[in-house]
């Protein structure tokens, strides 16, 4: 080994990475595009690029959401260890690191800003999120490069849930509406002084997608479940306590009123719906 | 910083004349040459060097074309393409070249035709289910250097002492010379090991081959540490 190489490269790597970002993130669109699919391998036409793999989809009426798990070119900085994954794409002459988390696209957004480059097999998508959901995020250097990426690509994760939920309301189903009782509010007080870090009000939860409306007097959380969930027996719980129990006749559940809180990130966690 | 876009646009559409072709070309080996020097041992040159001869720099800027060629349409999609963009590129396709076994594409490259040449068709992709050695080497000496950096940062001279005592002791059987009483030893070495222990939490996993971490801390600590208590 060189003397030379004695250098923190790490250290370098993120300054010379941080050096290409752009003022201001664009996203330009495709010449070739190509219907998506999961499996896909495709490059988000950003600057550096980032790659996706589609590992998950959410389909509500017409409508798809794709999960992607991350990939960059930056294979100094993204590689925690030997459970990593790399991806070798021997035909592009590429080498990339797979990264320690996922974010959803809308059908729209990667067809429109995405290319396709390949395509994966299941086992192997499966195996990418296993370590995109298990590895944690060092607080080294490491780390501050995969916030980084995180970051630039966290509006396009927003973007997506909200024309994703848009897009629902547009089929204008009536939705059923269910009033909890007063105590379930007391139960969230805990929350009202609750650092709103990202003042999240659209949630992924294992089967549903939720957004918190903000009224003047309350809050209302409206569920989007699976279509065949209809007709079904269904209890709704958050924090242990039912909030309803009986069958659905929507797939779109309005429960009210809530406390108005900063931020409901806690909903991810705490709410769960069983069929 | 020099837009290189213009000369990717005529490389594309196989507008280059032969002394333009032949400047883009020596352009990029330059900044080959540049990522060897500073982001590679010089070993991996010299691999390269044996492997494709004297000629290595020409051989591996045809091929780098040749990638910026199956990825025309992202690099046309782009505004701007300046040399750190460039350097990026060639380091990831080194280590792309390293990860493939050091298999040349010796395949016969014809810049001919470029034009009626089809962007690549989709790839069937696999894990690279096995690095090989020098590549996963590679990559943790420089994770190590950067947590060894780190411990030179946060830990005093004192606590670096402690850390050596205790690692020749336990790993290397050796003994590390201070001019410390051995009761207060323990105790710094008891009053370090939280602090250590949540310095290298996130980093000393499972994923770190340890014996390569304590030579290093060793090598880039201890020795250095000893010369000057001497």
């Amino acid at each position: 080994m060189t003397k030379k190489l004695k250098k923190d490269l790490l250290k370098m790597e993120f300054a010379d990475y941080k050096s290409l970002l752009p003022k201001k993130e664009e996203v330009t669109p495709v010449k070739n595009q190509k219907p998506v699919n999961l499996g896909d391998l495709r490059r988000i036409q950003v600057f550096p690029p980032v790659y996706t793999i589609l590992v998950d989809e959410l389909s509500y009426y017409n409508e798809k959401l794709f999960k992607g798990v991350i990939l960059t070119e930056e294979v100094i900085l993204g590689w925690l260890g030997k459970t990593t994954p790399i991806l070798n794409l021997k035909g592009h002459r590429i080498l990339l690191v797979t990264q320690p988390f996922w974010i959803f696209f809308t059908e729209d957004f990667l067809f429109q800003y995405s290319e396709k480059l390949g395509q994966v097999s299941d086992p192997l998508s499966k195996k990418l999120l296993d370590y995109a959901e298990r590895k944690e995020i060092p607080e080294t250097i490491q780390g501050k490069y995969i916030r980084l990426v995180m970051k630039r690509l966290a509006k396009f994760n927003v973007y997506s849930l909200f024309k994703f939920l848009d897009k629902l309301e547009t089929y204008e189903t009536a939705p059923q509406i269910i009033e909890v009782s007063p105590t379930i509010a007391e139960t969230l007080e805990e929350y009202s002084f609750q650092k709103a870090a990202a003042e999240k009000n659209v949630f992924k939860g294992k089967n549903f997608l939720a957004k918190v409306e903000r009224l003047k007097t309350h809050a209302r959380l409206i569920l989007y479940l699976p279509q065949e969930y209809i007709g079904k027996k269904a209890i709704v719980r958050l924090k242990e306590k039912t909030l309803f129990e009986g069958e659905l006749q929507r797939d779109k559940l309005i429960i009210e009123p809530l406390p108005l809180l900063l931020d409901y990130s806690f909903l991810e966690e705490e709410l769960d719906v069983q069929v | 910083m020099k837009n290189y876009k213009p000369f990717f646009e005529k490389f594309f559409n196989n507008q280059l004349t032969s002394e333009e072709f032949e400047k883009f070309l020596s352009e990029i080996e330059k900044i080959i040459k540049k990522v060897f020097r500073t982001s590679f041992y010089a070993q991996i040159e010299e691999f390269f060097q044996k492997l494709c001869g004297t000629e290595y720099l020409r051989e591996l800027a045809y091929e780098l074309l040749l990638r910026f060629l199956t990825n025309r349409d992202y690099l046309l999609s782009l505004n701007y393409i300046n040399e750190k963009y460039i350097f990026s590129c060639a380091k990831n396709f080194i280590l792309q070249h390293l990860s493939s076994g050091f298999k040349s594409v010796k395949k016969e490259i014809s810049f001919a035709n470029l034009e009626s040449q089809e962007s690549l068709e989709e790839e069937k992709i696999n894990l690279e289910e096995s690095l090989p050695q020098y590549v996963v080497d590679y990559l943790e000496t420089h994770r190590i250097y950067h947590i060894i950096r780190i411990l030179k940062e946060r830990l005093t001279s004192k606590e670096l002492e402690t850390l050596c005592w205790y690692i020749y002791k336990q790993i290397y059987q050796e003994e590390f010379q201070l001019n410390v009483d051995r009761n207060v030893i323990y105790k710094r070495w008891e009053r370090l090991r939280p602090k250590l222990r949540e310095i290298l939490r996130e980093d000393l996993d499972e994923e770190i081959t340890s014996s390569k971490l304590f030579e290093l801390i060793r090598s880039e600590i201890c020795e250095k540490l000893s010369y000057i208590l001497k």
